[in-house]
């Protein structure tokens, strides 16, 4: 480790001169790299492998990595280097849906449980509290117990079984917001409540809600791997990362990089988002500060 | 451990009579040559079974379960036995006579046999029992289809049973040898509140406990002396107990039978197939279905599978040998017809009739106006993809059939058919089949008897009524006449049959299915039923 991270672990708040190193930190970089190389998996794919992703060839089933096939081949014979760099566009946009959802359902459920009057707000709060009881995954399951299966159906279930969380943060953002001074104001300059949510309270609760988003995703994305392991994210043979695990688990024996390698990528993914996060997090903290 | 000491003092002298004996039982019977290798069954010994799958009824007479079928054949004894050539021998009947033309039944029962609970097995008791699985109250299904058209059962005297049936009906032996139609003790009948998580019969093991998810456990009768005719031996078991335990995680079972903990287990993962036959202390025992073998059944009323020659092209496209033999590692064989080779009546020159062929599957599409291709090289007419939706309880279907389905799927999409994986969970899948929502569904039936066809082709069993997926009618005619028929007569109409599924494409057959029973090497005498199930009775652990 160089200095600079001993630097930005021991003296954060640095002089002018050292702004710019923790954006230069190894472990904010790292991570940041290995989330832009996700990016381009999900838009070009293309880009890192030749082969189909789907292409059965059962002349060369559960080949061991090597030149021609990075990652091996798996049951079928297909490329499992190609069926992860396809399977990153399911899992990725079904993590980053899945997130969005939660959020849009956190700040609205929130939002009502801090202002609306007690007779609305008091059961909102109870229902948050009620659904943070239940394990995420649980919550998922009943999703699709009722919608089936399916990218979109699993991106709602890990989505909306996420809700609760972000709803009891913007509630309490919410509750700080509110007495805060610009809000008196413009409460007392005769806005209409209305604005007064939206153009005041929402903006001000949505930076730690970010921070929480980020690493969220990661989250999101091992949840939606869950369900496909479990068979109930997305439809054969789609390559969702989730889905190659499982396919994987009955060769653990013969040929274990079917599933390792795969599970090595989900790890790492979500590794580099959540660090992604929080090092975000450490840095628009420091920011707040001055 | 007693009478493991006793048989290992004994067997020295014993030796050469019992190989003797074994050869005589095995030229007469041709039992599992097993027996010829260790000639001396040792008594005694618990033996440890695991199995893939669960059952929630017990009574074999109100479920169709194989794992009900397997746990009970060992607890209720049948009129009839079957051996693994298909030769009927007596068990509880010592003899019966059938009049000419298949229409009356009558059954001369062996005296001095009792149940497990005291009562005596005589022909009000086994008249009692059919009657029970006849009364629509008891809502009894398969059982029940087995027995057929009956018009009165009488019992003249304790001894003899007589079946009369409205119309000719020629299963009923193969039918009455499986433990479906296994006769219980009325006594217990009459007085049980539920028989779901009970059976009281008259066999060679007695079920002390059986739980839902977890499994049985079977003692010995020790005044067991009534064995079917097959069998190797007469007189009690030699095992004293059997202990099913059900462990769905296929590791889990595999792991527990090379570590000792089982002597037994079903369903071996085709991957570690191999690794079990390598292992010098295990070995696995294959025994192929007789009945429907797995298989497509496309649904002839229905989008693009209406036109024969669209479910030809299907037919011809499928690489259904290498997705097989990768799939399962060449463990099972691709289906040649829509029987498997063990069921009576199976038509060997099926097999030349089609086969995969991407040059006829493209000329036949072209020929059915599907000729223009879209970007993804998929087939279209009148604006319409040629797209197929196969609907499946992913539960039921395992992994290694998803599999193999994934290779078909890319198979046929080099001849620009897409067809599409639907999983769905059960009550889904019914629903999705009695509503007519699909367009390939697919299903398998274990029996030896051909009338199994009837089961799945008649228009009687077109869904929600039952298994007819393909939802003809043409083949009711043959079906129904094939079952009173003679055996020449009923030779060549199930050859008919079995030719139009083919030629017509109402289904198109996958694999072989088979019961593969992975197996310590300690465990002996294992013999086979026609359903492809193992038997127990003549089962035995060396130390």
């Amino acid at each position: 480790m160089s200095g600079e991270e001993l630097l930005q672990g021991t003296a954060p708040h640095s002089v002018r001169g050292g702004h710019r190193h923790p954006w230069r930190a190894p472990g904010l970089l790292l991570p940041l790299a290995f989330v832009v190389l996700l990016g381009f998996a999900v838009c070009a794919p293309h880009w890192f492998t030749a082969l189909e992703p789907d292409a059965v060839d059962t002349g060369t089933i559960l080949l061991p990595p090597g030149p021609s096939h990075w990652f091996g081949t798996d049951q079928l014979g297909r490329d499992l280097f190609s069926r992860v760099v396809y399977g990153t566009s399911q899992s990725l946009s079904i993590g980053i849906g899945a997130t969005l959802v939660a959020c849009i359902g956190g700040i609205l459920l929130g939002t009502a449980a801090a202002l609306a009057p007690a007779a609305i707000s008091r059961p909102l709060v109870r229902v948050i509290d009620i659904l943070l009881a239940f394990p995420e995954l649980l919550l998922a399951l009943l999703v699709i117990a009722v919608l089936g299966r399916g990218p979109m159906n699993t991106l709602l279930a890990v989505g909306l079984s996420s809700i609760a969380g972000y709803a009891r943060l913007v509630r309490s953002q919410v509750l700080q917001v509110k007495l805060s001074g610009y809000v008196e104001h413009a409460v007392t300059l005769g806005e209409h409540p209305w604005s007064v949510i939206t153009r005041h309270i929402v903006p001000n609760t949505t930076r730690p809600l970010l921070i929480l988003a980020t690493i969220g995703v990661g989250g999101s994305v091992l949840s939606a791997s869950s369900l496909s392991f479990l068979g109930l994210g997305v439809v054969p043979p789609a390559a969702e990362w989730g889905a190659l695990l499982a396919d994987g688990r009955n060769f653990l024996d013969i040929a274990p990089w079917v599933s390792l390698l795969p599970a090595t990528v989900v790890a790492v993914s979500v590794i580099a988002i959540t660090l992604l996060g929080r090092r975000l997090q450490t840095l628009l903290a420091r920011g707040d500060v001055p | 451990m007693g009478m493991g000491s006793w048989s290992a003092k004994r067997a020295g002298r014993t030796v050469g009579f019992l190989a003797g004996a074994a050869f005589c039982l095995l030229s007469m019977f041709s039992v599992g040559s097993r027996a010829a290798d260790t000639p001396a069954p040792v008594r005694g010994g618990t033996l440890n079974v695991g199995l893939a799958t669960d059952t929630a009824i017990i009574d074999p007479s109100i479920t169709g379960s194989s794992i009900t079928a397997l746990i009970a054949r060992n607890v209720v004894d049948s009129l009839v036995g079957q051996a693994e050539d298909n030769r009927f021998t007596p068990w509880l009947a010592e003899r019966w006579e059938v009049n000419g033309d298949n229409s009356v039944y009558t059954f001369h029962l062996r005296q001095g046999v009792t149940f497990s609970d005291g009562t005596a097995l005589d022909a009000a008791a086994v008249k009692y029992n059919f009657d029970r699985i006849l009364d629509p109250k008891t809502t009894s299904s398969y059982a029940k289809s087995l027995l057929g058209p009956i018009e009165a059962i009488t019992a003249p005297d304790a001894r003899t049973l007589v079946i009369k049936y409205r119309q000719p009906f020629a299963p009923l032996l193969q039918g009455l040898g499986l433990p479906y139609l296994g006769i219980q003790s009325p006594t217990y009948l009459q007085n049980a509140a539920s028989t779901t998580n009970t059976v009281v019969g008259s066999g060679p093991f007695v079920l002390d406990s059986f739980t839902k998810g977890s499994g049985s456990r079977l003692s010995r009768r020790a005044d067991y002396n009534w064995g079917p005719g097959y069998a190797a031996h007469t007189g009690p078991a030699h095992l004293d107990a059997i202990v099913f335990r059900y462990l769905p995680e296929s590791s889990v079972r595999l792991g527990a039978l090379s570590s000792g903990q089982l002597q037994a287990i079903d369903e071996v993962p085709p991957a570690n197939f191999r690794a079990v036959q390598a292992n010098d202390r295990l070995r696995v025992v294959t025994r192929e279905n007789p009945g429907v073998n797995r298989a497509f059944f496309l649904n002839t009323t229905k989008g693009p599978f209406q036109d024969v020659k669209v479910r030809q092209a299907f037919q011809s496209a499928a690489d259904i040998a290498s997705g097989v033999k990768a799939a399962y590692f060449g463990s099972l064989k691709p289906a040649d017809n829509i029987l498997g080779p063990s069921t009576l009546y199976y038509d060997a020159g099926i097999a030349a009739k089609w086969g995969l062929d991407l040059a006829k599957a493209n000329r036949l599409l072209d020929e059915a106006g599907w000729a223009k291709k879209d970007a993804d090289g998929i087939r279209a007419k009148d604006g319409q993809r040629l797209s197929v939706q196969f609907v499946y309880d992913s539960a039921a279907l395992g992994g290694t059939d998803t599999t193999l389905v994934q290779a078909i799927q890319f198979s046929v999409r080099k001849a620009g058919i897409e067809l599409k994986l639907d999983p769905v969970d059960a009550g889904g899948y019914t629903a999705r089949t009695a509503a007519n929502d699909y367009d390939l569904a697919s299903l398998y039936y274990v029996r030896a008897e051909p009338d199994i066809l009837r089961t799945v082709f008649h228009s009687a069993y077109v869904p929600p009524n039952g298994a007819n997926v393909a939802r003809i009618k043409s083949l009711d005619d043959k079906l129904s006449k094939a079952i009173g028929a003679s055996d020449a007569e009923r030779k060549r109409l199930y050859a008919e049959i079995q030719t139009e599924i083919v030629e017509q494409v109402y289904a198109v057959p996958l694999y072989v299915a088979a019961y593969q029973l992975g197996a310590s090497k300690t465990l002996h005498g294992i013999s086979w039923a026609t359903n492809a199930k193992p038997n127990f009775y003549d089962a035995w652990l060396s130390p």
